[in-house]
């Protein structure tokens, strides 16, 4: 991790001292990391490259104001998220997603039908978890995104949302119970 | 009755984080209480479909096309940036060799000449007033907090 910050503050330091490829080690090691958290809010594809893209535009105009002994990434995330919401907010038609765009691999082992007593989920594909991904609140897939593709630790997901270990509790457990039931009912 | 305890602790159980005395506690309550019992299957159930799927990485090429994206739109900024310099640079010259020889002119009476000037003062006040309310909303946007980070 340290090693990882010391690149990064030297290729900023020479992003500002005029070498323009040195911004690009920053965009090819956090492209896919800034696609996938626009990803998580926005819920579809051609979006997520776009703010993704204008969050790095606006890093690299606001590099001057970064401080190098800081690591980068949560810096950039921040305007990242900021960027997002913001979009959203403008967008206004929050449910309009289109499910195609939400990529998600194919199972790597199909999942057994659970023996459980009371409902279980009764369609487990990746057609019905993709549209359940795709009608969650913009928080609720963030939240969903960062524990479950990312593998963050309540705590790590608690840092970057900069909020409470409880509440990050809290809104996962809704997060999920929203998606469970949105896969339960299988609606369209 | 309350479940909102229960709620939290059913994460820690279904995640694996509870310590032994919440688990127990949690599994005797899920003996008397049915819809925490069926919550928690349904949370298991939501576990194990998730751990078996993960987001598809972007292609090589997609990275090639992002990147690609990228460079131009930076590119076009700057563009913006000189376009839009040189246009103020070349508006201010024209304007101000209009005004000068508008002033000079000894046909046009004294009356209009301070209407216009009073005019044209009265403009580059709200225009320095609104340029230094924009750029004071700017210092205190939402972005001024991560960029002291
Ligand atoms: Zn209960």
């Amino acid at each position: 991790m340290v090693d990882m910050n010391t690149a990064d503050a030297e290729a900023i330091r020479l992003t500002l001292s005029g070498d323009k490829d040195a911004f690009a080690v920053i965009v090819a090691r956090y492209t896919e990391r800034a696609y996938r958290m626009a990803l998580y809010v926005l819920g579809n594809e051609q979006d997520a490259m776009d703010v993704s893209q204008d969050a790095f535009i606006r890093a690299y105009r606001n590099l001057n104001r970064f401080d190098t002994n800081r690591p980068f990434f949560p810096w950039f995330a921040t305007i990242l998220r900021n960027l997002c919401y913001n979009f959203l907010r403008r967008r206004k038609r929050k449910q309009a997603y289109n499910i195609e765009d939400f990529q998600i691999a194919e199972p790597s082992s199909p999942s057994s039908p659970s023996s459980e007593p009371c409902s279980g989920i009764a369609v487990e594909t990746k057609v019905a978890l993709n549209n359940a991904l795709s009608k969650l609140s913009p928080q609720d897939r963030e939240i969903i995104g960062k524990f479950y593709f990312e593998d963050l630790s309540y705590k790590k997901i608690a840092d970057e949302l900069g909020v409470p270990i409880g509440t990050v509790m809290s809104r996962l457990y809704y997060a999920r119970k929203h998606l469970k039931d949105r896969m339960l009912k299988g609606e369209r | 009755m309350t479940h909102e305890r229960f709620k939290h602790l059913l994460l820690k159980v279904v995640d694996g984080v509870a310590s032994d005395k919440e688990r127990q506690e949690f599994l005797a309550h899920i003996r008397s209480c049915e819809e925490c019992r069926c919550e928690y299957g349904e949370f298991r159930n939501l576990e194990e479909l998730m751990s078996t799927i993960k987001l598809k990485d972007l292609s090589e090429d997609a990275r090639a096309a992002y990147a690609r994206s990228l460079y131009n739109r930076l590119e076009r900024g700057l563009g913006w940036i000189f376009l839009s310099l040189g246009a103020i640079l070349l508006l201010g010259f024209g304007g101000f060799m209009l005004i000068k020889e508008f002033i000079i002119n000894p046909a046009v009476s004294v009356i209009l000449k301070i209407g216009v000037c009073a005019v044209l003062a009265g403009l580059i006040v709200l225009l320095v007033s609104v340029l230094k309310e924009r750029l004071f909303v700017r210092k205190y946007d939402k972005y001024s907090k991560e960029v002291k980070l």
